[in-house]
């Protein structure tokens, strides 16, 4: 996992969120500051469906520190979580 | 729990998975606690023959595999087992002639214990004096039904019903399996260990033994202005309705010194997800319990309800995706010890079924109103709050085991509840006068 960039990790969850949301990848456009989780809706369950997307692709588990939900809060910080994590 | 002979066992379908024994030993051994029953009150444009009815209830019955089992214990291994025959199933239809009945009626519902190792459903149907108003009252054991299978029969029921009243036949063409238990997808490594540990009864607890406990309810009901005000606040606050009602049913609870902080605070976990997407059905118990504490000490409602949401979705994607201990013999005597407890253990709990997805204009009948209840009298936990919205309604309803907990403490919690939603609805705080409570 060391040759992710922020652009990889940042398509790669954009895949993933399509993914949860049963969206295609170009249906979700996010910035950085972007509040992902009320921009498209996601419910409870549908962030526990991240989080172990996020486990399998990016191999680390996710959610696994209480620190991790913070992540959930941009999607600059959760790009910002995975590329600390997953490094 | 009896053993079966060979011949049953020749049938059977799988074990139980953990979650499912759990569910089957908690209802064995704890008189039937966790028995779901859902109540809905609806209308046809005609009036229904008891005939009739029971057609549409042996289709219900022919399209779900699971309802046509039962649950047999062979040397301490539980067994689905596809046994039960539609005479076996326990129907009643009675025409109410006095208002109260249905209260008693709908108590005898919940609390009367399936016999699972004949039938794991059960259904009441009310009929109202000379109109077509009518109270389906289903029941059904938690180890192969869920909220979310819950809705499905209903709306499959009402889908049978409504076509029979067209004159049509109904198609049997796809009939619903028995469903994988949900332990096949959990892969977590975190300990999923419900909490054992047991403390004194409070002043306000009433010993009561566990053969004379009911369950009791109460139910708030947001309406739609103030739900759309609620909604607004949540927005501002990112928050979820699930998260600010259960801090302000916390807030509650420290209001009314109903428990010391910090306490257990149990939240049931729907982990529909994990099921395979080909299973077309929505049957089988796919659920964990999300445990966490709450410490009620200075925080605001918008505080408290930031802290819950952040621990339950840990809990959520840790310990809840793991795999629950299935050691029967342990589950059994912990259960039957808990039986013999005449006070409960203290832990409260939410559990939250969001949108209730029963459709309610048939061309032949309309849904009017819906509630969920749940058998409670084991009394492992004090209250649990039923949260569910229908027809534009939040529904919020106290059920706990009566008397252990007395319903005037139950009448002080649910007044405490609303009035800490409405604060955060007007964007005030409880301290501030509010309106009474109606």
């Amino acid at each position: 996992m060391n040759d992710l960039n922020v652009e990889k990790i940042e398509a790669q969850l954009i895949s993933i969120i399509a993914s949860v949301k049963n969206l295609t990848s170009t249906d979700i456009s996010l910035q950085p500051e972007d509040d992902f989780i009320s921009q498209y809706g996601l419910s409870s369950m549908d962030a526990v469906s991240l989080s172990v997307k996020i486990s399998q692709v990016f191999g680390f588990g996710f959610g696994q520190e209480v620190e991790d939900i913070d992540g959930l809060s941009s999607f600059g910080a959760l790009t910002q979580l995975v590329q600390k994590r997953a490094a | 729990m009896n053993s079966i002979d060979n011949e049953q066992l020749n049938r059977k379908i799988r074990k139980l998975g953990a979650i499912e024994s759990r569910m089957a030993l908690f209802h064995a051994n704890l008189s039937g606690s966790t028995q779901g029953t859902q109540i809905i009150d609806f209308k046809a444009n005609s009036l229904l023959s008891d005939e009739l009815l029971i057609k549409a209830l042996h289709y219900l019955y022919q399209k779900y595999i699971p309802l046509q089992c039962s649950i047999q214990n062979k040397n301490n291994e539980l067994w689905f087992c596809q046994n039960v025959d539609f005479t076996d199933i326990e129907i009643k239809i009675v025409q109410l002639s006095k208002g109260h009945e249905k209260q008693t009626i709908i108590s005898d519902c919940v609390d009367k214990p399936l016999v699972q190792e004949k039938a794991l459903w059960k259904i009441t149907i009310l009929k109202e004096d000379a109109n077509e108003n009518y109270t389906l009252a289903f029941s059904a054991h938690h180890s192969i039904i869920d909220a979310n299978g819950m809705h499905e029969l209903a709306n499959t029921f009402f889908e049978i019903l409504n076509t029979l009243l067209l004159k049509r036949e109904y198609s049997l063409e796809n009939v619903i399996e028995l469903p994988e238990p949900i332990d096949d997808y959990l892969y977590g490594n975190v300990p999923n260990t419900p909490p054992t540990n047991l403390k004194p009864p409070r002043q306000h607890d009433i010993e009561c033994p566990i053969s004379h406990r009911k369950t009791g309810w109460k139910n708030i009901i947001i309406e739609p202005e103030m739900l759309q005000s609620l909604n607004q606040g949540l927005t501002e606050n990112k928050l979820k309705l699930n998260s600010i009602i259960s801090a302000a049913f916390c807030l509650a609870i420290h209001d009314n010194a109903f428990l010391q902080t910090p306490f257990n605070f149990g939240t049931a976990v729907s982990l529909r997800f994990l099921q395979n997407n080909t299973a077309g059905s929505n049957l089988g118990c796919y659920m964990s319990i999300a445990e966490n504490t709450i410490d009620t000490n200075n925080q605001n409602i918008v505080e408290l309800a930031t802290v819950y949401e952040k621990a339950l979705l840990h809990k959520m994607m840790t310990s809840c995706l793991s795999p629950m201990d299935n050691n029967y013999e342990e589950i059994d005597s912990g259960t039957k010890k808990l039986s013999t407890l005449n006070q409960f253990i203290q832990g409260v709990g939410i559990t939250n079924m969001g949108s209730i997805e029963i459709t309610s204009n048939y061309e032949q009948l309309q849904i009017i109103d819906y509630m969920m209840l749940a058998n409670r009298v084991a009394a492992n936990f004090s209250i649990v709050i039923h949260c569910y919205e229908y027809l534009g309604k939040q529904h919020i309803n106290l059920v706990y085991p009566q008397p252990c907990l007395s319903d005037e403490m139950v009448e002080k919690l649910s007044t405490s509840l609303y009035l800490h939603l409405q604060a955060y609805s007007k964007n005030t705080t409880a301290d501030e006068p509010l309106v009474e409570y109606a």
